[in-house]
């Protein structure tokens, strides 16, 4: 009966659908929970983060702990760290990416392949590893401490993937529209700024995304080149409220929670170009 | 139009105009600023850790590199936790990352909405989630422990589990902690990798009656060899070098337990201060991860190019 078979085909697909939204949801709840935990338990009173039973819900609702990190903590000041590092990180580590990653893209040079597999290798180089000269250089040079050090170390941290993803973009672009202008007697940096580089917005749009979120998230050189709180971000700032005895981890909680806005509204707002910007190069083989 | 028009009405003249007039400065002034830094703020530290790692108080040599690789049983110890951290956390992360990929590259109702769920783990802070599953994992007042209580796991006698407090389970708690926080970026890569898969080969194969399992080993898996492989290898190269998530929810301790090379390097650097030590096993630890960064390398070069 081809009627009846095709009606419990159907009904077969629409199980089938129920059955996978069910295991999305199930493996929402693990996704989702720690984050629920920390909205949760910042909103909890010390004592209520220090007694049994754990409550699910706090019984007793309360902003202490942001007023707390703000007035005692200085957060606030943690926060304008973190943003003018991020974002002049961005703008300087963006502009180099695609200055150079043009020229990646449109020019042959001696050991062109060779500089390119470092660009690319430079990823796997451990943060942890660079931290200890970056310490002694800041020291001699006296930049511990300063925004400089942080800035120029994420411009540079940033510099390969950023790099590479410009550098395919301009590969997209059509030669001949360099050429064009180039014919029309302008010098090879207006062809690039006038344009090129307005053709590759989506390119620096996720470029300038990854630099600001490596720059905010980063922890590593942070926690070394920075010693008091004037330049501190919020990454050590958070670690650091972990006392070794006591800690009030509503604090915490909450520390983290305000540290994760600004980066969660850059992350809403722009995940498809981030997602492109990512998955562009390694995607294509 | 009229641009690209122009172009291509004089390919010749063009050509000759751009070798004739071409001062060979402008690639160099182009590609000088990125590769500047990266040799200013990249290969000279390098070498200069390099160079360090052969002075000891022993004078120049090798002693570093011995004392790393014959004496030193704390590293030896944490390559193996290292090792263990990186490959469970890949294991963790492929497997999670792939049943989230097949799911929302499904016509799933809300789609989009589950996609952008199941990336939020990624966007934290680097210390955040160290931070989050050190609490849930509390060994007094953690939400796991409350948990586990509540579902009958503990009995009304038992003293609760201290996850990150015994040697037995500290650097699984960590690799929980990882594989949350790293999933969502290989269920990215994974995601784009099904969608580059030619569904005309599903088509072709479902005419044919094949069931929905001889379709995922027959066309999803060799479809998605390229992209797994260098998702594997980012995640691993990632895992390998992790030291936030360490660090701040265990420090390496106790008694050791959860130390990774990372975490040694930060202690024998900035507690020991024993700088040119540290450097070595630095050194030690990037030379364990160019063998991945050089496969991830020739991977995307292949790609690059074809």
């Amino acid at each position: 009966m081809p009627s009846g078979s095709g009606l419990s085909r159907r009904r077969k697909q629409r199980l089938a659908l129920v059955l996978k939204v069910l295991l999305a949801l199930l493996l929402l709840i693990p996704t989702l929970f720690p984050m629920y935990w920390i909205v949760i338990s910042s909103l909890k009173t010390n004592l209520e983060t220090h007694s049994v039973p754990v409550t699910f819900i706090p019984a007793d609702w309360s902003i202490h702990a942001y007023r707390e990190i703000f007035d005692r903590r200085n957060f606030d000041r943690y926060l304008g760290n973190a943003m003018f590092v991020a974002l002049a990180t961005t703008a300087w580590g963006v502009f180099v990416a695609a200055w150079s990653g043009y020229g990646f893209a449109r020019y042959d040079f001696p050991f062109k392949p060779a500089v390119m597999a470092f660009v690319l290798i430079a990823q796997s180089f451990p943060r942890i590893l660079l931290v200890i000269p970056y310490f002694q250089m800041a020291n001699r040079l006296n930049l511990t401490d300063t925004y400089w050090a942080l800035i120029l170390a994420y411009s540079t941290f940033i510099q390969p993937l950023c790099l590479w993803i410009m550098k395919e973009y301009f590969e997209q672009i059509p030669r001949e529209l360099d050429e064009a202008a180039l014919v029309d007697g302008a010098t090879p940096y207006r062809a690039f700024w006038d344009i090129i580089l307005p053709l590759a917005r989506p390119a620096l749009g996720a470029t300038a995304i990854i630099g600001f979120l490596t720059a905010w998230n980063e922890y590593e050189f942070a926690l070394v080149l920075t010693t008091t709180e004037r330049v501190r971000t919020i990454s050590v700032a958070v670690a650091s409220f972990i006392g070794e005895f006591t800690t009030e981890w509503n604090q915490v909680m909450a520390a983290a929670a305000v540290g994760t806005i600004p980066v969660a509204i850059v992350f809403l707002f722009f995940q498809r170009q981030l997602m492109q910007g990512l998955t562009g190069g390694a995607v294509k083989g | 139009m009229a641009v690209t028009g122009r172009a291509s009405a004089f390919p010749e003249r063009t050509a000759v105009r751009r070798s004739r007039s071409k001062t060979h400065i402008h690639p160099f002034l182009f590609v000088a600023p990125s590769v500047l830094m990266l040799f200013i703020l990249l290969v000279v530290p390098i070498t200069q850790a390099i160079v360090r790692t052969f002075e000891s108080d022993a004078g120049w040599g090798f002693d570093n590199y011995v004392r790393a690789i014959r004496d030193d049983q704390l590293a030896r110890l944490a390559l193996r936790h290292t090792f263990f951290f990186a490959l469970f956390s890949v294991i963790g992360q492929y497997i999670l990352g792939f049943i989230v990929a097949l799911l929302l590259n499904e016509r799933l109702p809300l789609r989009g909405m589950f996609r952008v769920l199941f990336l939020l783990p990624w966007m934290f802070p680097a210390v955040v989630p160290g931070i989050v599953w050190r609490w849930i994992f509390d060994g007094l007042f953690g939400v796991l422990n409350e948990t586990l209580y509540r579902v009958g796991y503990y009995d009304q006698m038992d003293i609760p589990t201290a996850w990150l407090g015994q040697t037995s389970t500290a650097l699984g708690a960590t690799i929980v902690a990882n594989i949350w926080r790293g999933f969502p970026f290989m269920m990215v890569l994974l995601l784009a990798g099904l969608q580059s898969v030619n569904s005309e080969l599903y088509e072709a194969a479902s005419v044919d009656g094949a069931n929905a399992f001889t379709r995922f080993r027959d066309i999803t898996l060799p479809a998605m060899r390229g992209i797994s492989f260098v998702a594997i290898l980012l995640a691993w190269i990632g895992s390998f070098m992790n030291f936030a998530i360490v660090q701040v929810m265990t420090a390496g301790g106790p008694a050791n337990s959860s130390e990774v090379f990372a975490t040694l390097i930060y202690k024998n650097a900035f507690l020991y201060a024993d700088a040119n030590y540290a450097a070595t096993l630095g050194i030690l630890l990037l030379l364990m991860l160019m063998i991945p960064g050089a496969f991830y390398v020739r991977a995307t070069m292949r790609s690059n190019r074809a």
